[in-house]
């Protein structure tokens, strides 16, 4: 095996990872609103290192199992997370830089842009509080973790 | 194949997703119901049974902690009831008054609205005569009534919580000031209890605690009923009515004691 494909087969166990630990944790972290979003960051993870279809398919996926573990919103959150997973990669594709402020403010953006997606989503009122405090603060932790992970699992993303 | 044509090959499976996903989103609750029942059988199942083994897991824990507290506290009483026990011989031996009688408590399993053909507000226990558990007899927690068993066979007895509307047992206040008889609530949605035919001199103030007065033999005197709240009505010059906060909800009660009145000589 070599180096490009153990990290590849890396990540992608990450992501698995993240996304296990989300739903596993799900009952922990919804009564938490200042925790990282497990599921966000694998995501965004997701849009560092696949394409952009890949991304959208990671994004659908992921938005119907959580719509079913909501038990609300199913089908528009999985369109939500597939739109906002495409994006991320198209402009990871489009503005990735060597820059190190680079990681954490795409990570913060795209975990913003999805809490925000997935309140449109489930069709809840806009909660001024929630989506400018409780999400800034979960998606900064989220870009963090995202961060952390980025650096343990490889040090330089590779598409898959 | 080419970097542009990969980008519409990517563009493509998204709208795709984006296109199955508002799909879903706009089929009727009870068909999005059917997919969320698929997902949680088969992909999310081994997360949800984690989650629910957990979430048992937390419960037995909280449980055991107050099964605990129970029991030291019960060890205390039980040191307690002994002393009790050799002081109340002790003075009858002065009185002259012979041995106290001696009753015998049973522990039951109650099965509530699980009787074919029965009511709400009945309950079966699996054990009838053959045990030793016989109708009418009074039943109780350590927290106060319960209810009342009305019909036994051999192996099965039938009871009536105190919300049923025949329930009807005999309290007094711990000073003994005040008497009447207590009944369930009219409101079937407010578990809450009547206290009538309470002499219209005596007030009694909320938050006094009822208890069984023995009168009627079903029910041992002393065991906690519940608590007045407020007057419910006042019928001129004659008698008060109370609403009562029960001492036991019914289902709360899990396991119960029935008592078995002393044998008479």
């Amino acid at each position: 095996m070599n180096n490009a494909t153990g990290g590849g087969l890396m990540t992608v166990l990450t992501i698995a990872a993240l996304l296990v630990a989300h739903f596993l944790l799900r009952p922990l972290l919804v009564a938490r609103p200042f925790a990282p979003d497990l599921l966000a960051g694998a995501l965004m993870l997701a849009a560092l290192h696949v394409r952009p279809g890949t991304a959208a398919v990671v994004g659908f996926g992921a938005g119907l199992l959580e719509g079913a573990m909501a038990l609300e919103g199913m089908g528009t959150l999985a369109a939500t997370f597939a739109l906002v997973s495409y994006v991320a990669a198209r402009a990871r594709e489009l503005f990735f830089a060597d820059s190190a402020l680079f990681l954490p403010a795409f990570a913060f953006v795209g975990v913003w842009a999805l809490h925000l997606g997935e309140l449109l989503a489930v069709g809840a009122p806009l909660d001024w509080f929630e989506w400018l405090v409780q999400s800034p603060v979960s998606a900064a932790l989220t870009a963090l973790l995202v961060l952390l992970v980025e650096r343990a699992v490889t040090s330089r993303p590779s598409a898959v | 194949m080419s970097e542009p044509g990969r980008g519409r090959v990517d563009l493509a499976v998204t709208v795709l997703c984006v296109l199955v996903g508002t799909l879903i989103g706009v089929l009727t609750p009870a068909r999005r119901l059917v997919l969320t029942h698929a997902l949680r059988s088969s992909v999310l199942a081994p997360v949800l049974l984690t989650q629910e083994a957990v979430a048992r897991r937390t419960r037995l824990s909280a449980r055991l902690a107050v099964l605990e507290t129970e029991r030291d506290s019960l060890a205390r009483d039980l040191i307690e009831a002994r002393q009790a026990l050799e002081e109340n011989a002790r003075l009858r031996e002065v009185l002259s008054l012979g041995p106290r009688p001696s009753d015998t408590l049973v522990a039951v399993e109650l099965e509530p609205g699980r009787v074919p053909g029965g009511e709400d507000q009945t309950f079966l226990v699996r054990r009838g005569s053959d045990d030793g558990v016989r109708a009418p007899a009074g039943v109780f927690t350590a927290r106060g009534l319960v209810g009342v068993l009305r019909s036994s066979t051999a192996h099965a007895t039938r009871g009536q919580f105190w919300t049923h509307p025949d329930f009807r047992v005999s309290v007094r206040t711990a000073t003994g000031t005040a008497s009447g008889i207590v009944r369930a609530g009219d409101d079937p949605d407010q578990p809450m209890m009547i206290l009538e035919g309470a002499p219209y001199q005596t007030d009694i103030p909320p938050g006094t605690v009822l208890y069984t007065s023995g009168l009627g033999g079903l029910y041992p005197p002393g065991i906690p009923v519940g608590t007045v709240r407020s007057v419910s009505a006042v019928e001129s010059g004659w008698e008060k009515s109370y609403r009562v906060e029960p001492a036991v909800r019914p289902e709360q009660v899990d396991v119960a004691l029935v008592w078995r009145r002393p044998a008479g000589p």
